[in-house]
């Protein structure tokens, strides 16, 4: 029986190349008996957050998922949170929703709302959590760690934060220079957390696409730093980074022959193994580097 | 005593519109080089962040041709540990909205991405970087 709905963004890479995020992530909490209702329209949120303060088109995307959620959350009347998976998706939102809820702000939004005449108002009441959030409040830690159904106490897994769960601090999930959040999950499941030195180190982002032998070398220094910490898998939450650290790893071996590659994984795909959901919902056939075998050789069933 | 250094008329200019893009007080920058010793990027810079601002402060329009304002990945590592609250993601941002706005050009040329990266990207990339590196 579902005892809570929210109201939830998915964002453009969850529709597209990593579906595998958002089923995972909707089958987990549905176990849990909360379901995740998708905006009935949404747009792009932009990616990121804009950083000029002469500029208020670049807040208008965000803006209309804010007001999209509004409405929706009007008809479920649970909450008033709108929840969201990817990171870049998660800061954007947040961030734009600060903005937007500041009282020195207000000609902002009056000018935001005036410009946008074929929507409703923002009245400024949407809380935007990130989906760990959720499982952190809303469910709990202990709840997760009693439904666990597989053994994956043998697996060291090491949390990847990046930047953008984390920072600004305005917005971060948990203390952004000493998070615990993603290793409470690793423990959850029941495997080990291998915390590493550069948990939180930015991957490079974008520079993938202007700048790829950059983003290279930072993968190496992150992967190589949670190797070393003796991790067998990385979670992370954010896409960009997903890519990054799965994809780029072919020219990390590559460029460095003694590399030996890592599986990355989405912290949900984690969860829903060791909830004992069906493994096939992790499409690990759409990942550079297959952890299925991880699982196999680990599994103790 | 009070020495004043006055800035030119010139470079204030500069300076000023730095400040009103960012929404950041350039002059509260004392030069400790926290931003520069935590930033995951500066191995493929060519100014620090914090040599960065101190040519905005000097009006020293060349900082516009350095290297770093494109491969700051807004990270906010600078930005959540400066210990004088100075947000420097946002002055990295302007600089590379007025390189981008005064040349006119884009930075990112989308003819140079690998067929295969276009092909295994996900949108968030491409868009990103198009809002960072494009004219708009």
């Amino acid at each position: 029986m579902i005892l809570l709905r929210l109201a939830y963004f998915p964002g453009c890479s969850l529709k597209s190349d990593y579906q595998n995020f958002e089923k995972t992530a909707i089958e987990v909490l549905r176990i849990f008996n909360i379901e995740l209702v998708e905006l009935p329209r949404w747009n792009c949120c932009g990616t990121v957050f804009s950083l000029s303060s002469d500029n208020l088109m670049n807040y208008l995307a965000p803006a209309r998922i804010l007001i999209r959620a509004q409405e929706l959350n009007k008809q479920i009347g649970n909450s008033n949170i709108l929840v969201t998976l990817c990171s870049m998706c998660y800061n954007t939102i947040k961030q734009t929703n600060n903005v937007l809820t500041a009282d020195e702000n207000r000609d902002k939004i009056d000018t935001i709302n005036a410009f946008m005449d074929d929507e409703v108002d923002y009245e400024g009441n949407v809380v935007v959590k990130h989906y760990l959030e959720i499982l952190r409040d809303y469910v709990g830690f202990d709840k997760i760690a009693e439904n666990i159904k597989r053994d994956l106490s043998k697996l060291k897994i090491a949390p990847y934060y990046g930047c953008l769960l984390l920072r600004p601090d305005v917005v971060a999930v948990d203390d952004p220079e000493q998070p615990k959040i993603l290793s409470e999950i690793i423990k959850s499941v029941g495997a080990e957390p291998v915390e590493f030195p550069l948990f939180n180190e930015c991957c490079g982002a974008y520079n993938t696409v202007t700048n790829p032998d950059l983003v290279i070398e930072k993968i190496y220094q992150i992967l190589t730093s949670a190797k070393e910490s003796g991790a067998d898998a990385i979670i992370t939450s954010c896409p960009l980074c997903f890519f990054n650290l799965d994809y780029r790893q072919k020219y990390v071996s590559q460029k460095y022959s003694q590399f030996s590659k890592i599986p990355i994984l989405y912290f949900t795909q984690l969860l829903a193994i060791g909830l004992g959901l069906d493994i096939s919902l992790c499409e690990f056939n759409k990942h550079f580097v297959d952890p299925t075998r991880l699982f196999k050789e680990r599994r103790s069933e | 005593m009070i020495v004043k250094f006055p800035i030119k008329e010139e470079y204030m200019e500069f300076i000023k519109k730095v400040e009103d893009i960012s929404a950041q007080n350039i002059f509260s920058c004392y030069q400790c080089g926290k931003c520069s010793a935590g930033c995951p990027m500066i191995s493929s810079m060519d100014l620090l962040p914090n040599q960065v601002i101190r040519m905005v402060q000097f009006g020293n329009k060349e900082v516009l041709s350095s290297k770093t304002i494109w491969v700051c990945a807004t990270c906010y590592t600078c930005s959540i540990r400066c210990p004088k609250g100075i947000d420097l993601a946002k002055i990295m941002e302007a600089l590379r909205i007025i390189a981008l706005r005064e040349k006119k050009a884009d930075f990112l040329k989308y003819s140079k991405i690998s067929s295969e990266d276009i092909e295994r990207m996900p949108q968030i990339a491409l868009v990103s970087a198009s809002r960072k590196f494009t004219v708009w």
